[in-house]
């Protein structure tokens, strides 16, 4: 869904998420922030990459 | 084969299947609701673990019971909220966003109770709900343990049961949303609001949702732990089509259900249970569910205008 179906998004989405994770092991250590914040944030970007491909349907028409 | 009728006879096994039916009863009513207005509300998981969280937690920080009930619905009702947000006005897919709302609502959770407890291993635990005690019956030889000894949490299950029947069937309102479900365009033109319905619909099921998460924890077990859900909200989906969206069918798929899952724990103490291997047991009720869906719900009539996003002004 974050890629729009594109063979090519799904690798740059897949290096984001793994970076989201990565982040949030790393983040508990240091900050003391649960890891579930990554989780938190993918199901965020899910639902407001949903709602963004809506907004993309409507365009400005001039005149 | 006589270790199974053993099983069966025992009273302990029938408030077994009671107890393990309670929050299952909710979230299925919880699902009903949306799927008759037309919503499909794939949340019913993550509602469910949150409900959970949010009950335990009332509690633990010293709220009473039924308060921690009330809270667990409320935060139920906001992710109802969200999700109704999205699908209804905004008429995105609602797979995607019920998905989303799933993992957005159990992350949210364990989170939540990451923070508020960040070091304990031992989940802590709580006083739960008592069985109640019903002054005739609970005293009656064998019926008193197997039928009267559940909590209150699940008489109102059961109650919710009767009061969604009545509201859906026997007044304007649960009219207007049967109609919401099937053809929305009617009720457009008797000058109702279907945004409105299906939002209300919503809210109002994922509330019952996250009741039933609740039952698990404040009255099942007495803490919380992560996979605790460990899919009954799938599974309430499934049995709200083989209760053909109707509600006296849907808690007879419910309490089935429970039957299969409260057979398979003490099967695996039988016999039988030292040969074969323990999941095959665990896979037992979701099997079994396949097969009675398959064999009781053909002819089961969808909701006609489910998962389809209304837009005012559609021919």
């Amino acid at each position: 869904m974050l890629a729009l179906l594109h063979p090519l998004g799904v690798v740059v989405s897949a290096l984001f998420v793994a970076g989201i994770f990565v982040g949030a092991d790393s983040m508990s250590r240091a900050a003391e922030v649960p890891t579930y914040i990554a989780d938190i944030l993918l199901a965020a970007a899910l639902l407001f990459m949903v709602l963004a491909i809506l907004l993309t349907r409507f365009r400005v028409v001039r005149g | 084969m006589s270790e199974l009728a053993d099983i069966l006879i025992s009273a302990s096994f029938w408030a077994a299947v009671l107890r393990i039916a309670a929050p299952l009863i909710f979230a299925t009513m919880g699902e009903l609701i949306c799927e008759r207005a037309g919503v499909l509300n794939l949340g019913i998981e993550g509602i469910m673990v949150f409900g959970a969280f949010a009950g335990w937690v009332t509690v633990y920080a010293g709220g009473g019971l039924w308060a921690g009930v009330a809270v667990a619905m409320l935060a139920g009702m906001g992710f109802g909220a969200v999700h109704a947000l999205l699908t209804v006005p905004f008429g995105l897919s609602q797979h995607v966003v019920g998905l989303g709302i799933t993992m957005l609502a159990t992350a949210s959770a364990y989170y939540a109770y990451r923070l508020a407890l960040p070091e304990v291993t031992n989940p802590p635990r709580i006083e739960p709900f008592q069985p109640l005690h019903i002054p005739g019956l609970s005293d009656l030889p064998w019926l008193g343990e197997a039928l009267f000894s559940q909590t209150a949490l699940s008489w109102a299950g059961f109650a919710c049961v009767a009061l969604t029947a009545l509201v859906l069937y026997r007044t304007p309102l649960g009219l207007a949303l049967r109609a919401a479900g099937e053809n929305p365009q009617a009720v457009e033109a008797q000058g109702l609001s279907v945004a409105a319905l299906r939002m209300g619909a919503v809210i109002v099921g994922s509330g019952l949702m996250a009741v039933g998460g609740a039952f698990l924890t404040m009255s099942a077990f007495s803490s919380f732990f992560f996979e605790m859900v460990n899919g009954r909200g799938w599974i309430c989906i499934a049995l709200v089509v083989f209760g053909a969206w109707k509600p006296g069918k849907a808690l007879l798929g419910v309490l089935l259900f429970a039957g299969f899952d409260a057979l398979q724990v003490r099967l695996q103490q039988t016999g039988l249970g030292q040969i074969v291997p323990y999941q095959v047991f665990l896979m037992i009720p979701y099997l079994l569910s396949v097969l009675t869906l398959i064999l009781m719900s053909r002819r089961a009539e969808v909701p006609a205008a489910l998962m389809t996003p209304f837009n005012r002004g559609d021919r």
